[in-house]
């Protein structure tokens, strides 16, 4: 795929296809409506879709959801599976925040408690979490023995330091650790950046938002779900900080070398890849899952810091407040998986960048109370509108891999969105609407502010209407930090 | 030339893009390591006298532009240094780079963007007239 240019066919009213052509082993599939593909699908987010289907051993199709933007290597909302046998696993297919994910906790408490409270529970999360570029803990850096149980035990590790409660960990995708990490595979230089970063929230699109359900679409799930209307959630959006971006960084020279051992042919080199039994593969696949296992420990610890600064600020008991965690998602993540491909079941080695994970009812990997209603997908949008709670669909497991949409997806470019903000007061037209931000940095508000992201009512539009994942609520933001 | 006259900052949706040139291979990752901090910080006002050096391989060129950047991101982030005089010395098919850096202080330093790593994405080395040009995608 040289050529700039990439055929498409509308598929049907919510996809597209990018039929299968030169190198392409697999044709392209893309979640997307009329409206999604005239206003914000550009060619190069498109191409990389069909970089992806030219890798050895893709399953089936290489798959975008509807927020899909230009990446590197991988386009932003990619999925792509591949044969465990015949195929690849690539850095490029996670991305250098790896396990960056959303988590969503529920309370019990209301929006007419807290409307007017909101200045003060902004600026008591803002002092509880560190944020911004290199934020990080002086109290809580970690030896290395301490940072190999970070990584070989993920959430768990961090229950296990008095940040939460057994209960929470039901309640985390793969119970918040991967079996396949090995610290051994960790380079010194990704436990120096990451030694002082656990329980920090990072920079650039980064956020703990507090919101309020202001509409729930199905009542049943709600209620699994543990969401009412007007009732005040706390979302989470971080990852594994420097560590995992070393770890990514470590990985692509090598991946570059392998691929030129086993003859690999790259569309793009960013796509660096060894075969998944490979000795490069293996090593990755194990340094990986220490980083994701550190995500999920740093989402821990964040959870932790919410309860206890809105416990202190609103002087009330754990029990009132009832902060439990509606799930966390990986958003940013290789794993082994099984899936049904013409009728046989097979495990296949699942990339998602920008893509979530959305199970349908029934499926062995949910936590008990879930089975009946699926598992929750957890979808923000960007801080001045809204977000949305969805559940995956049986379609979601033949069509996507069990993979829904991540975000919104970027439309503005940090470059425009400050040319376009320029001599606008972005926090001052948040608070217009309701909404308290804080952020380290003042560009940050800038570059993140609503028109810089497509609305993310559309994005989830395209997945409830293709039935892969089903609108449950939607939560409408009262106040975010940002880094 | 003034190193902000050396690289111009590209239009990406979701991370950030520059192009810079060099008259060689090394002072093109000279103009990398510079434009990145200048792009970060702005060079104007780093001060100190704290040095640190790395190698870098030169047998793949992209892979030594990136090598280099993953260097100089490491070297912010864990240990808080910010490069603004750099010298590379060629060594065969390696360059020793020796970095003289300042300390991060939050109180004197803005993070104006911040890099997080650098990506091979479309990275290609290109020789235009007598200069070479590299078009840089970075992850923010």
């Amino acid at each position: 795929m040289k050529d700039d240019k990439v055929r498409w066919e509308r598929l049907d009213e919510n996809r597209i296809i990018i039929p299968k052509s030169g190198d392409m082993l697999v044709d392209g599939i893309v979640f997307a409506n009329q409206s999604i593909m005239s206003d914000a699908i550009d060619q190069s987010a498109l191409k990389q879709v069909a970089n992806v289907a030219c890798l050895p051993g893709i399953v089936s199709y290489s798959l975008a959801m509807p927020d899909i933007h230009w990446g590197y290597g991988f386009p932003v909302g990619g999925v792509a599976a591949f044969s465990i046998e015949e195929g690849i696993i690539s850095p490029g297919g996670v991305g250098y925040d790896i396990n960056c994910g959303v988590r969503m906790i529920r309370s019990n408490l209301r929006l007419d408690q807290i409307k007017d409270k909101m200045d003060r529970i902004i600026y008591a999360l803002y002092s509880a979490i560190p944020t911004g570029v290199g934020s990080h803990h002086r109290e809580m850096k970690l030896s290395k023995a301490d940072m190999k149980r970070v990584c070989e035990n993920g959430a768990r590790w961090a229950v296990e330091q008095g940040f939460g409660t057994k209960d929470d960990l039901s309640f985390l995708e793969d119970g918040g650790c991967l079996d396949r990490a090995d610290f051994s595979e960790v380079s010194e230089k990704a436990y120096e950046r990451g030694k002082d970063q656990i329980g920090t929230l990072g920079s650039g699109n980064h956020f703990v938002e507090v919101g309020y359900c202001e509409r729930v679409f199905d009542r049943k799930t709600a209620e699994v779900f543990g969401l009412f209307e007007g009732g005040i959630t706390f979302t989470i959006h971080t990852g594994s900080r420097g560590f995992g971006h070393q770890i990514c960084t470590d990985f692509i020279p090598i991946m570059d070398k392998a691929a030129k051992m086993f003859g690999i042919r790259l569309q793009d080199r960013q796509l660096a890849c060894a075969p998944f039994h490979s000795k490069e593969g293996q090593s990755y696949f194990s340094a990986m899952a220490c980083a994701a296992n550190f995500a999920f420990a740093n989402r821990q610890i964040i959870t932790d810091f919410i309860r206890k600064a809105i416990i202190n600020t609103l002087g009330i008991s754990s029990s009132d407040l009832d902060a439990c965690i509606v799930y966390d998602v990986a958003h940013n993540i290789a794993k082994l998986e099984t899936h049904v491909v013409e009728g046989k079941s097979y495990k296949l080695c699942v990339h998602r960048k920008g893509a979530t994970r959305a199970l349908p009812a029934n499926h062995p990997d949910l936590p008990k109370v879930y089975k009946e209603v699926g598992q929750p997908v957890l979808v923000p949008g960007d801080m001045g509108r809204s977000s949305f709670v969805l559940v995956g669909q049986e379609k979601a497991m033949k069509e996507t891999f069990g993979s829904s949409c991540h975000g919104a997806g970027r439309l503005l470019s940090r470059t425009q969105a400050l040319k376009q903000a320029k001599k606008r007061d972005i926090q001052g037209e948040l608070k217009k609407k309701g909404i308290v931000a804080m952020s380290a940095q003042r560009d940050t508000l800038v570059e993140e502010m609503p028109e810089a992201y497509k609305d993310v009512a559309d994005v989830v539009e395209v997945m409830h209407r293709a039935g892969i994942a089903t609108k449950v609520a939607l939560i409408r933001p009262l106040g975010v930090i940002k880094g | 030339m003034a190193i902000s006259q050396r690289y111009k900052v590209l239009d990406h949706t979701a991370d950030f893009s520059f192009q810079v040139t060099g008259k060689d291979l090394e002072d093109l990752i000279r103009c990398a390591i510079l434009s990145t901090i200048d792009i970060m910080f702005g060079l104007r006002g780093l001060r100190g006298d704290r040095e640190y050096q790395f190698d870098i391989p030169l047998d793949d060129p992209e892979m030594a532009i990136f090598s280099a950047l993953s260097e100089v991101i490491f070297m912010i982030d864990a240990a808080s240094l910010i490069p603004y005089s750099v010298e590379l010395i060629r060594q065969g098919d390696k360059a020793k780079v020796i970095c003289i850096c300042d300390r991060f202080d939050p109180n004197r330093h803005k993070v104006k963007v911040a890099f997080k790593a650098p990506t091979l994405h479309g990275l290609k080395i290109k020789k235009e007239g007598d200069r070479l040009y590299a078009k840089l995608i970075i992850d923010t």
